[in-house]
C-alpha cells in the first residue's frame, strides 16, 4: 500500500499544493527567476475579460451538459432496460463514441462542421434548410454550443451505462406490484424509478459537472479556444497562458481557480446526497 | 395499441442509433475517398476503394504513434495494477489506524483536474531531464490509482474471509495470499479496470501534449494532431489516420464488452 500512496502523493498531492504556491509568483520558462506577486495574479484575473469568458463558457458547459445528457441518458437507459432483446447491440452503439479518442472525435467533427465543405452544411442544403447553414465553429456565437453538442454525442452513452447499472439494481417485484396496481408507465417512472435512482443520478450529475469544469481536449482540438477566445474555457486558457504566453504564475492561478470550482461542486453534491464524502468520491 | 407502441419505440431507438453512428460511418467511408471528392460531395459513397489515404497515414508515422501508445499504455496499466492490488488488499483486509483516512486521501484523486498539476510536473520533468516516456507514465500511473484501488477493494471485500484464514494457518504471507488467492478470484475486476485505464491512457491529451518533447515519441492523440497539421487540406488522409487510431480500442472493447459493462455496474453502485 505504501508505494501506491507514495506515487500518488508525489505525482498528485505535492504538485497540487505546489500549484497553489506557485500562483503567488510570476515567472516564465525563458526567465525562471521567480518574482513574488502575493495575490497579484488573482487581482489581474478579476480584471481579465478572457477569464470572464472562460468562466461563462464553463458555466454553459455545466448547464447544457446536465440538461441534455442526463435526461437523454435516462431515456436511453429506461428504453434499453425494457427492450432486453436488442439490448446488447444498442448498448454497443451508444457507448461506441466513447471508445474513439477525443482528438479523433474532434478532428471528425471539425470536418463535419466545416463552413465551406462540411457535411453538416451540405446536409442542411440538401434538406432545403438554407437558413440554418452557418459558420459553426468559426462563428463566435455558436462555437461553444457546437463543441458541447459533440461532447453530448460522445458522453451520453457513458452516462446511460451508469444509469442502466442503477436501474438494474431495482428489484423486479417492485415493478410487478406497480403493474398489478395498474400504474401507468410514467407514474411508475416518476414514483418508483426516479426516487430509487436519486443517489446514482446525483453521482452522475457530479461526474458531468466536474467533467465540464475540466473540459479541454475537444475544445483544444476543434477551436483552440477561438475564434478570438469565444470558446475559451479555464483549461484551455490555463494551457495557453502557461505554454504559449509563457506566463507560468498566471496559469497556476487559473489552475487554482479550476481546483476550487471542482471542490465547490463536490461539496454541493455531497451535501445533496447527504452521504459521506468517500461515497460521493467513489463514483 | 401495445404493439404499435413497441414499434414506435423501436423505430425511435433505431433512428437515434443511426444518428449516433453516422459520424463514425462517415469517417470510415470518407477514409476511402480522395480528399478533394470529400469536399465536393461529403455524403457520396465511393465507387471504388481509394487507398492512398492509408499510404499517407502510414508515411505520416501513424504506425509509429500506434506503437508508442501501445507501449505507454501497457507499461502504465501493468504498473497501475501492480501498485493498486496490494493497496486494495490492505484497505479491504487489514485493520490499521488511519486506513479510512488514507483511502479517502487517495480517492480525492478521482476529482482532481490534470491541469491542476501540470505546471509543477512540467518543471519537475525538465529539472530532472526525465525521458519523454517516463514523464507521462508517472502521472498516468498516479491518476490511474484511485479508480483501480476503489474497484479492486470493492471486489476484495466480497471474498470470503475463511479463504484468507486458511491460507494464514498454512503459513502464507499477505503478498502470497494476494497473488495466489485474491488476484485469480478477482480476474473479472482486474480485466475491467485494466481496460478502463487503457482507454483513458490511450486517449489522454494534456500530459502528452506538454511532456513529450520529441516527435518520434508522440502518442496517438498528439501524433494525430500533428498529422492533421501537416495534412490540413487532405481530409481523406485525416480520416484514414483517425480510423487507424480507433481500430485497436474498438477491437478491445468489442472483445471485452461484457466485462466492461459488469465492471461499470459494480463500480457505479459501490
Amino acid at each position: 500500500m505504501l508505494p501506491a500512496v507514495a506515487v500518488f502523493a508525489f505525482y498528485i498531492t505535492y504538485p497540487l499544493v505546489h500549484t497553489v504556491v506557485l500562483s503567488a509568483y510570476s515567472w516564465s520558462a525563458l526567465n525562471p527567476a521567480r518574482t513574488w506577486q502575493g495575490l497579484g495574479n488573482y487581482a489581474e484575473l478579476l480584471d481579465d475579460p478572457v477569464l470572464l469568458t472562460a468562466l461563462k463558457n464553463n458555466g454553459w458547459w455545466i448547464v447544457l451538459s446536465l440538461v441534455i445528457q442526463l435526461p437523454l441518458a435516462m431515456l436511453l437507459a429506461v428504453g434499453i432496460g425494457s427492450a432486453l432483446r436488442r439490448h446488447r447491440i444498442l448498448r454497443t452503439v451508444f457507448f461506441s463514441p466513447l471508445i474513439v479518442p477525443a482528438v479523433a472525435v474532434g478532428l471528425i467533427w471539425t470536418l463535419f462542421y466545416d463552413p465551406n465543405f462540411g457535411a453538416l452544411n451540405s446536409l442542411l442544403e440538401a434538406l432545403g434548410l438554407h437558413g440554418l447553414v452557418g459558420g459553426w465553429l468559426g462563428d463566435p456565437r455558436w462555437a461553444t454550443v457546437c463543441i458541447i453538442a459533440v461532447s453530448c454525442w460522445r458522453y451520453t452513452g457513458f452516462h446511460m451505462m451508469i444509469l442502466l447499472a442503477g436501474l438494474q439494481a431495482i428489484p423486479d417485484d417492485i415493478y410487478e406490484a406497480a403493474r398489478i396496481d395498474g400504474a401507468s408507465a410514467w407514474r411508475t417512472f416518476r414514483h418508483i424509478t426516479l426516487p430509487l435512482m436519486k443517489r446514482i443520478v446525483l453521482v452522475d450529475a457530479l461526474l458531468i459537472t466536474v467533467g465540464s469544469v475540466k473540459i479541454f481536449d475537444l475544445i483544444w482540438v476543434m477551436t483552440e479556444g477561438g475564434p478570438n477566445h469565444a470558446s475559451e474555457v479555464l483549461a484551455t486558457y490555463m494551457y495557453r497562458s502557461a505554454f504559449s504566453d509563457d506566463r507560468m504564475g498566471y496559469a497556476a492561478a487559473i489552475a487554482t481557480v479550476m481546483l476550487v470550482l471542482t471542490l465547490i461542486a463536490t461539496v454541493i453534491y455531497v451535501r445533496l446526497t447527504g452521504r459521506g464524502e468517500e461515497e460521493a468520491a467513489a463514483a | 395499441m401495445r404493439r404499435l407502441n413497441t414499434m414506435l419505440r423501436d423505430g425511435l431507438f433505431a433512428l437515434l442509433a443511426l444518428v449516433f453512428m453516422l459520424p463514425l460511418i462517415w469517417t470510415v467511408i470518407g477514409s476511402f475517398r480522395p480528399g478533394g471528392d470529400l469536399r465536393v460531395s461529403p455524403w457520396a459513397v465511393p465507387a471504388k476503394l481509394y487507398l492512398d489515404n492509408y499510404a499517407a497515414a502510414w508515411e505520416g508515422r501513424i504506425g509509429l504513434y500506434l506503437l508508442n501508445s501501445t507501449f505507454v499504455t501497457i507499461v502504465s496499466v501493468v504498473v497501475i495494477i501492480a501498485l493498486s492490488a496490494p493497496a486494495a488488499y490492505a484497505f479491504a483486509r487489514l485493520r490499521f489506524s488511519g486506513s479510512t483516512a488514507t483511502l479517502s486521501f487517495i480517492l480525492t484523486g478521482l476529482l482532481i483536474p490534470a491541469h491542476a498539476v501540470l505546471i509543477p510536473l512540467y518543471q519537475l520533468n525538465s529539472a530532472l531531464k526525465v525521458g519523454d516516456y517516463l514523464a507521462i507514465i508517472g502521472p498516468y500511473v498516479a491518476f490511474g490509482l484511485p479508480l483501480t484501488v476503489l474497484l479492486l477493494r470493492a471486489y476484495f471485500v466480497e471474498i470470503p474471509g475463511e479463504l484468507m484464514e486458511a491460507a494464514i494457518i498454512d503459513g502464507a504471507g499477505h503478498l502470497r495470499i494476494l497473488w495466489s488467492i485474491f488476484m485469480p478470484i478477482a480476474r473479472p475486476a482486474v480485466a475491467t479496470v485494466a481496460i478502463f485505464q487503457a482507454a483513458w491512457i490511450w486517449n489522454e491529451l494534456p500530459f502528452a501534449l506538454v511532456f513529450i518533447n520529441e516527435g518520434g515519441h508522440y502518442t496517438l492523440p498528439v501524433g494525430l494532431l500533428s498529422f492533421q497539421g501537416e495534412h490540413i487540406a487532405n481530409w481523406g488522409a485525416i480520416l484514414a489516420g483517425v480510423t487507424v487510431a480507433v481500430i485497436p480500442l474498438m477491437i478491445l472493447y468489442l472483445a471485452f464488452q461484457r466485462h466492461i459493462i459488469r465492471g461499470l455496474t459494480a463500480g457505479a453502485l459501490k
